[in-house]
């Protein structure tokens, strides 16, 4: 049987599932019509040239993790897509893409002007802006007017938050991480005291007794003299 | 529950969150798929040894 000290209020796998479920949700409108577009058979024309610049950086300088750009979580950031392509194909949209474990948490598209190979792109964190901070891969692609993609290139981002915590994620999981310390260290907590040792807690319905000394002893008759009816 | 699989279960989640907090801390990218179940599985077992240990030897000072 579960000794009474080591019980917990709350199940530690339940806030983990919490967390999980509304990372799910909040991920659910970006990566939900992305998956659902359908991709048309291609025809397709080679790029002869394509680059995108990321707040005027080239995203290849960002190829890994510790090369990754840093963002401010509530800052807008200005993505600049060129490319030439042969003729015959046309480059119709731009989009950028961010990943969390392996899924798409957040798709940004824009139009591109097939004619003077250019496209302009103002990114946030959207509704993340808030919850998320850390690195994270991006893709920056430039996609056919039949929905397939003509040339992609992967970055990193390393979005930080005020004060480096000011995130939800991050204080949910510090006081997750906290609450979790301090449930393995009331291991050590005995169990509670059983009844009938120490003084019970008052229930509502019984007030409390004041803290009163003991009884005093019946005086000692041949200490104090003779008794008043003794007298008479 | 004995006092080591209290300590295993909470050291299994505190290796999630730790997982998750050094990814939002930026020390850790959890982006593709495969490294990141990586990290959290060898996180989620490390830490889920670890406060079983813990846990354990917290139990055994209160039995005596």
């Amino acid at each position: 049987m579960e000794p009474a000290g080591s019980r917990r209020p709350v199940r530690g796998i339940v806030p983990v599932v919490l967390f999980a479920l509304a990372l799910l949700l909040v991920a659910l409108p970006a990566v939900g019509p992305a998956r659902a577009a359908p991709v048309p058979a291609l025809p397709s024309a080679p790029v002869l040239g394509s680059s995108a610049t990321w707040n005027g950086h080239n995203v290849t300088a960002a190829g890994s993790a510790g090369t990754a750009f840093k963002v401010n979580t509530n800052e807008r950031v200005l993505v600049n897509f060129s490319f030439e392509i042969a003729t015959g194909a046309q480059i119709t949209t731009a989009r950028l893409i961010v990943y969390y474990f392996g899924a798409e948490i957040s798709a940004n598209s824009v139009a591109a002007n097939p004619l003077s190979g250019t496209a302009q792109m103002n990114w946030t964190l959207g509704t993340y802006t808030y919850l998320l901070q850390g690195i994270y891969r991006l893709s920056v692609s430039l996609v056919y007017g039949n929905g397939s993609t003509a040339w992609s290139q992967g970055f990193y981002i390393n979005a930080q938050a005020p004060y480096r915590i000011a995130s939800g994620a991050t204080i949910f999981l510090i006081v997750l991480g906290l609450a979790e310390i301090y449930w393995i260290a009331t291991v050590a907590r005995g169990p509670r005291r059983p009844k009938g040792r120490g003084t019970a807690p008052p229930t509502p319905w019984e007030p409390a007794q004041p803290a009163t000394p003991p009884a005093a002893e019946p005086p000692d008759p041949a200490a104090t003299g003779p008794a008043p009816e003794d007298e008479a | 529950m004995s006092a080591g699989s209290s300590g295993a279960e909470s050291g299994a989640v505190l290796g999630a969150v730790v997982v998750f907090l050094l990814q939002q801390l930026g020390y850790l990218s959890l982006s593709t798929l495969v490294p990141a179940l990586e990290w959290l599985i060898v996180g989620v077992i490390v830490f889920g040894v670890f406060g079983g240990i813990v846990g354990a030897i917290l139990g055994r000072r209160r039995s005596r």
